[in-house]
């Protein structure tokens, strides 16, 4: 009975949500295509997901892989700057007070900023989508990186002290595991926001992907498949904070 | 016996003016145990982090086997009040860790078998593969004891070892360490900081009172010279027990705190002897100068 209480409360609250749609469609969103005539109109994409007709013209779950490669690597260069950013601010004083002001300058910039700047500099629709999911993605690492660090007992610095571990023995054995849970925290968050800012890059760029085809049925004024994105993205962002999620709970564990 | 730690004239203060400690002299011979006695915020910490080179002291000097203390020397060890163990090794990788940067030049079946050696030692045979978090208080503070003798310290600094056991532990662990002291086979020079007389009496060769801080400073020595290694049972047949009385009796000082400490060394001690005459009449007939403790009291 539990079980099914579990099932059924989501299902209501999709259904609820799923009418409220339904009836912005038929009253005072005229072009707002129903949920029915989104299903009919996106079968093709669903049904046969990793099928290729043209540049733009793909299963969804091509388009979504796309989009994921593309995240995948903005994200990894994310975190590649922003985990030892997070160490460095975290053990220096000094280069906290340096970059801290500089930091929260940052922070706030939407992607729709970063990427014109990201063609001016890289001159090609694809590094520029990079550079400008890693430089947003990569706040929530180095703050909670940042937050780990300085978050560890003097307890673990005396063991260090006391055993003579050497520089590097402390950092790996020490500094690193006793920053974990915090740093995965960050890298969960930062997946969260590389994924958002995905669809603002493609759309800008039109590079192939879920949010470059978002865009493009747009402009084609296929209504219907833009829902069909909408939903896409976020059952993906859904599906990948729910896996990072088992992470993050795993190291918390220790 | 030529001294092994000295500390001359050193003194603690926190940045915010708060002098912890005063005027601390005292030199521990090699291989001698010591014991430190006082309240709990006394500075007892305090003192121990600064012996052993944890922090600077804030005026005079320590010296371990003739070298000013710079860090935490080389070849010592430390057991705290908390285990300090590292949540995310088990037992075995805790304690092998400290080997490893002890003996760096040991093959890695070396440090291992060191490893597992003392953790055999504490009776943790079983749990070389547990992470702390899965052992009870007094098994993780087994781990922190092997994890401090596996090093063969040459220096051992235990900081309150027991204070977060229960009684029937701690006790159990008290034993331990005494065994593991003499089992050891090399002199280890020990310094211990605790609350608890009767501990103190068990294991070590001299107690010295801290008195109440701010300003904390040590009193008069009271040594404990009853065969090693010790037990109740052991120290009933002893006449030495009664003898440290009269003694501890006589170097009462001037300081009001010692003194009350003092006469609580005295108090347990005859409560030793007291505990023992119940089953043994005659020593009871001399553990009796109770008195003592309260004729000198101002």
């Amino acid at each position: 009975m539990e079980r099914l209480k579990l099932m059924l409360y989501p299902l209501v609250g999709i259904l609820l949500v799923g009418g409220l749609w339904w009836i912005a469609s038929a009253t005072f969103a005229k072009d707002l295509p129903s949920p029915p005539k989104t299903w009919q109109e996106s079968r093709l994409y669903v049904m046969a997901p990793f099928e290729k007709r043209g540049e733009m013209d793909q299963g969804i779950g091509l388009l979504a892989m796309y989009s994921l490669y593309r995240v995948a690597k903005g994200f990894l260069l994310g975190i590649l700057i922003a985990t030892p950013l997070g160490f460095a601010l975290g053990m220096s004083k000094t280069f906290f007070r340096m970059m801290d002001p500089v930091i929260q300058v940052l922070r706030p910039i939407s992607p729709l900023a970063w990427l014109p700047l990201g063609l001016i500099i890289f001159r090609q629709s694809e590094p520029a989508a990079l550079f400008t999911i890693a430089l947003c993605s990569m706040w929530p690492t180095v703050v909670n990186t940042m937050a780990g660090v300085r978050a560890i007992p003097q307890e673990y610095w005396n063991v260090a002290k006391v055993l003579r571990l050497s520089r590097w023995r402390t950092f790996t054995k020490v500094l690193i595991p006793a920053t974990l849970p915090h740093m995965f925290t960050g890298y969960r968050l930062s997946l969260g926001i590389a994924w958002l800012v995905i669809v603002a890059s493609e759309m800008l760029t039109g590079t192939p992907g879920i949010g470059g085809f978002l865009w493009q049925e747009y402009n084609s004024l296929i209504y219907a498949h833009i829902l069909l994105c909408i939903v896409t993205i976020g059952v993906v962002g859904f599906v990948l904070d729910r896996m990072m999620g088992m992470v993050e709970s795993r190291l918390r564990a220790i | 016996m030529a001294s092994f730690i000295e500390i001359v004239d050193a003194s603690k203060s926190y940045p915010n003016g708060r002098e912890v400690l005063a005027n601390i002299n005292l030199s521990i011979d090699d291989g001698e145990f010591v014991s430190i006695v006082g309240y709990s915020g006394s500075g007892k910490s305090t003192l121990v982090g600064m012996a052993s080179g944890l922090f600077p002291a804030t005026s005079g000097q320590i010296l371990i086997n003739g070298q000013p203390v710079e860090g935490f020397p080389q070849r010592a060890a430390i057991v705290f009040q908390n285990y300090s163990l590292l949540p995310w090794f088990s037992a075995l990788e805790n304690v092998r860790l400290a080997v490893e940067a002890a003996f760096p030049d040991w093959t890695k079946q070396r440090m291992k078998e060191q490893a597992q050696q003392y953790l055999e030692m504490v009776g943790l045979k079983n749990a070389f593969e547990k992470r702390p978090s899965q052992l009870s208080g007094g098994m993780r503070q087994r781990v922190a004891i092997a994890r401090a003798f596996a090093i063969e310290p040459r220096v051992l600094f235990l900081d309150e070892p027991f204070g977060a056991l229960d009684a029937l532990t701690r006790a159990n662990l008290q034993q331990e360490l005494a065994r593991m002291c003499s089992a050891s086979g090399r002199s280890v020079t020990t310094l211990m900081i605790t609350n608890s007389v009767e501990e103190a009496i068990l294991l070590s060769d001299r107690i010295i009172p801290l008195s109440r801080g701010p300003r904390a400073t040590l009193g008069p020595a009271v040594p404990v010279p009853i065969a090693k290694p010790r037990s109740a049972a052991l120290l009933a047949h002893d006449d030495e027990a009664i003898h440290i009385q009269a003694r501890s009796a006589a170097l009462l000082a001037h300081d009001d705190e010692a003194i009350h400490i003092q006469a609580r060394i005295v108090e347990s001690l005859t409560g030793f002897a007291i505990s023992i005459g119940s089953a043994r009449p005659e020593t009871r007939a001399k553990g009796r100068p109770v008195c003592i403790a309260q004729e000198v009291e101002p």
